[in-house]
């Protein structure tokens, strides 16, 4: 087992200051002395708020290429260009029943149905007006985001695009999904953030998911943004009787992250799966708070986790299980593996529990080191090189936290990051 | 082959394996013996190139070159096999992928092409059927959740596919029912030939009675300090190392 770094907590403490930081920035622009140890303390404070004009919305051929090769043919498409929500590359199902709705919440704010519902979102969120914290959001950055209402399955696939370009460069983007899923219906969702370029931008999105007794919802979130690129991301999910969340979230990127879930089991029998891979590198950091609320009888959780950080990537993975009382006969399990694959990155892996009821079942298991080194050599004593093996080793590790089934297209980005292990230097100790 | 001399070897300032000499020539079968502790393994580990251990003094030559000067995938890549005592489990990694990867590293090392995998199987299942292991066994991760027998067939198995001309087994004998013994031997016998060299340490003359060594040396506290024929381990087996003592006296 390797010390836990202080500078990961140090990085903690930093983080809620930049989430408030977030918000401040809807009303005032960002001062260089305002952000205390701020790690990106330079970047933002060249930040100035903008205003944003139509044409920095506009579909551009490096996205069009992009989704050519990313987005499957016949996958419903919703794609917002920095951030807002953008009609003439979208693919949307044009005949959604009457209670339904799949569009950008500017779109569904229209509808008052539709509104009624996305007001409840907010008043979560202790905002009072929608309208108001528009507007409050739109001083800094711009705010739209997805809504999905579904009053029975979808037929297709549905990807979710962010994508990022220079043009964004010094705003931060405001974002606010919402999906609300009747009971039974079914949702494949694949949310996409991207950007093209290098460019010093901040995404500040929240999720608030709410699934219907039996609905099943399967998300992918991948993150692959460039460097400079900050993310800010909270997931609220709610799951009503027997109903099922899995998420899959895969980090590939090199913008920096923090990465919050709140997964509410509230009706009994209700489950989520968690997972993720994260390949942190770089000066990267991420933070990736997740908390399963068990709040009825019955429920299960499993979350599984693996990160890599090489260079001077910094990553912590804190996961807490809450059992309330009365919720019993519930089964959670919680692992994380972190490799640290260069001397000056550090990992915490942090799993805890807070149990309340009787007959739970919980396991959990959390460990971060080096690669096994006698398993190189195992390989390398068979002919294989050391760059060869090392990616042998770090795919076995990825594999072993995969969902059972995956998109070939999320399994070529996967293969190209064992790919990309190959081009490391040679082992030091030599 | 082979070419030892004045060998001595270090981990952390402690002296493992001292002034040690031995030569295996080509198509020989060598076995080394000695008690727990007196450097065996460390022996076939300096060999593959692990560099935890410092080579101190002395000079390895294999095949009239600079052992020492090549990394471990090269030694593979140049025809070098280690058998290892304690195979490690790699869960994860295909055993299947593993071989025909570390087959086609090889093969590309020597400038010749790489084996498809319709040619791949048909080796792998020749191989297998030499020592009578299942095939599901190649479906599996790497020695994960197999026996200590399993694993020792599954060395052999890779030496059979890799085709080594010298070959060191440290203690592939260890803890095999009979059968699994029988199955061990045929393999070592089947890579036995007159370009191939092998080098097997153990603590058991069974093993030696199936395959019939050239030449028995006995290692006592990192030293060759007696060689002989087969009758040798025979000795060895009534006698205990205790009579060898006074031989590492001086060294
Ligand atoms: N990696 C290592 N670190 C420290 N000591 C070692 C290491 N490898 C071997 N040794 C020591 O070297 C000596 C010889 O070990 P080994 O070569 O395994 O003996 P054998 O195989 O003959 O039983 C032992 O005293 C052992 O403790
Ligand atoms: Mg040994």
């Amino acid at each position: 087992m390797q010390h836990v770094p202080t500078c990961v907590d140090q990085v903690l403490t930093v983080w809620p200051d930049w989430l408030q930081h977030m918000q401040q920035a809807a009303t005032q622009s960002l001062k260089s002395n305002s952000c205390e140890a701020g790690l990106w303390a330079q970047d933002w404070a060249a930040y100035t708020v903008g205003s944003f004009h139509a044409a920095q919305h506009e579909s551009t051929p490096a996205l069009q290429a992009w989704m050519q090769s990313h987005i499957p043919e016949d996958a419903y498409c919703l794609v917002l260009i920095n951030g807002v929500g953008c009609l003439p590359v979208s693919r949307l199902p044009m005949n959604l029943n009457h209670e339904g709705c799949i569009g950008t919440l500017q779109q569904c704010l229209k509808d008052p149905v539709q509104a009624a519902w996305i007001q409840a979102y907010f008043d979560q969120d202790n905002v009072s007006d929608v309208s108001e914290r528009m507007q409050l959001e739109n001083l800094s950055g711009l705010m739209d985001g997805m809504c999905v209402c579904l009053s029975e399955s979808l037929d297709r696939p549905l990807h979710v695009v962010h994508w990022v370009d220079a043009r964004a460069r010094g705003q931060i983007l405001c974002l606010r999904h919402c999906l609300k899923m009747a009971s039974s219906a079914t949702l494949d969702l694949t949310h996409w953030v991207v950007g093209e370029s290098a460019v010093q931008c901040g995404l500040n999105v929240s999720f608030h998911g709410d699934l219907g007794v039996d609905a099943q919802c399967h998300m992918v979130r991948i993150q692959d943004m460039p460097d400079g690129m900050l993310l800010m991301a909270s997931d609220d999910v709610t799951l009503a009787k027997q109903s099922a969340y899995d998420r899959f979230d895969l980090n590939l990127g090199r913008g920096q992250t923090y990465q919050r879930h709140q997964i509410n089991l509230k009706g009994t029998g209700s489950r989520c799966d968690l997972r993720g891979v994260f390949d942190l590198d770089h000066q990267q950091q991420m933070i990736y708070p997740v908390r399963v609320d068990h709040q009825a009888a019955h429920t299960v959780s499993n979350q599984q986790f693996c990160a890599l950080a090489k260079a001077e990537a910094i990553g912590a993975i804190e996961s807490r299980v809450i059992v309330r009382p009365g919720a019993v006969q519930i089964n959670s399990k919680q692992s994380m593996r972190g490799i640290v694959l260069d001397t000056g990155a550090q990992l915490k892996v942090r799993p805890e529990l807070e149990i309340y009821a009787d007959e739970v079942q919980c396991q959990h298991g959390a460990s971060v080191g080096a690669l096994d080194v006698e398993a190189l050599r195992y390989l390398m004593a068979r002919g294989i090189s050391y760059q060869q093996a090392r990616a042998m080793l770090i795919q076995a590790l990825i594999q072993g936290v995969l969902p059972d089934h995956i998109d070939p297209s999320i399994e070529a980005l996967l293969s190209q990051l064992y790919q990309l292990d190959q081009n490391i230097e040679v082992m030091s100790d030599a | 082959m082979l070419t030892i001399k004045g060998l001595s070897v270090s981990i952390d300032g402690a002296c493992i394996l001292n002034a040690l000499d031995l030569k295996v020539p080509e198509g020989q079968v060598h076995v080394i013996m000695g008690p727990n502790g007196s450097g065996k393994s460390t022996l076939s580990r300096v060999l593959m190139g692990d560099d935890r251990y410092q080579v101190d003094a002395g000079e390895i030559r294999y095949r009239g070159q600079d052992l020492c000067a090549m990394s471990p995938e090269v030694r593979a890549h140049q025809g070098l096999f280690l058998g290892f005592q304690y195979p490690v489990s790699i869960p994860g990694v295909n055993n299947m992928t593993f071989l025909k990867t570390a087959l086609n590293a090889k093969l590309k090392a020597l400038g010749q092409p790489e084996c498809d995998a319709m040619s791949f199987m048909a080796l792998a299942e020749s191989a297998a059927k030499t020592i009578g292991m299942d095939l599901e066994f190649l479906k599996r991760d790497l020695n994960s959740d197999f026996s200590g027998g399993e694993k020792k067939r599954n060395e052999i198995l890779q030496m059979l596919v890799l085709q080594p001309d010298l070959a060191i087994l440290d203690e592939i004998d260890s803890g095999l029912d009979i059968d699994a013994l029988q199955a061990v031997a045929a393999g070592i016998n089947a890579l036995r030939d007159s370009s191939r060299s092998l080098l097997l340490i153990t603590h058991y003359p069974r093993l030696l009675e199936l395959i019939r060594p050239n030449r028995v040396h006995v290692m006592l506290s990192g030293s060759i300090v007696k060689s002989g024929e087969y009758a040798l381990a025979m000795e060895l087996e009534s006698k205990g190392y205790g009579w060898l003592e006074p031989l590492t006296e001086g060294v």
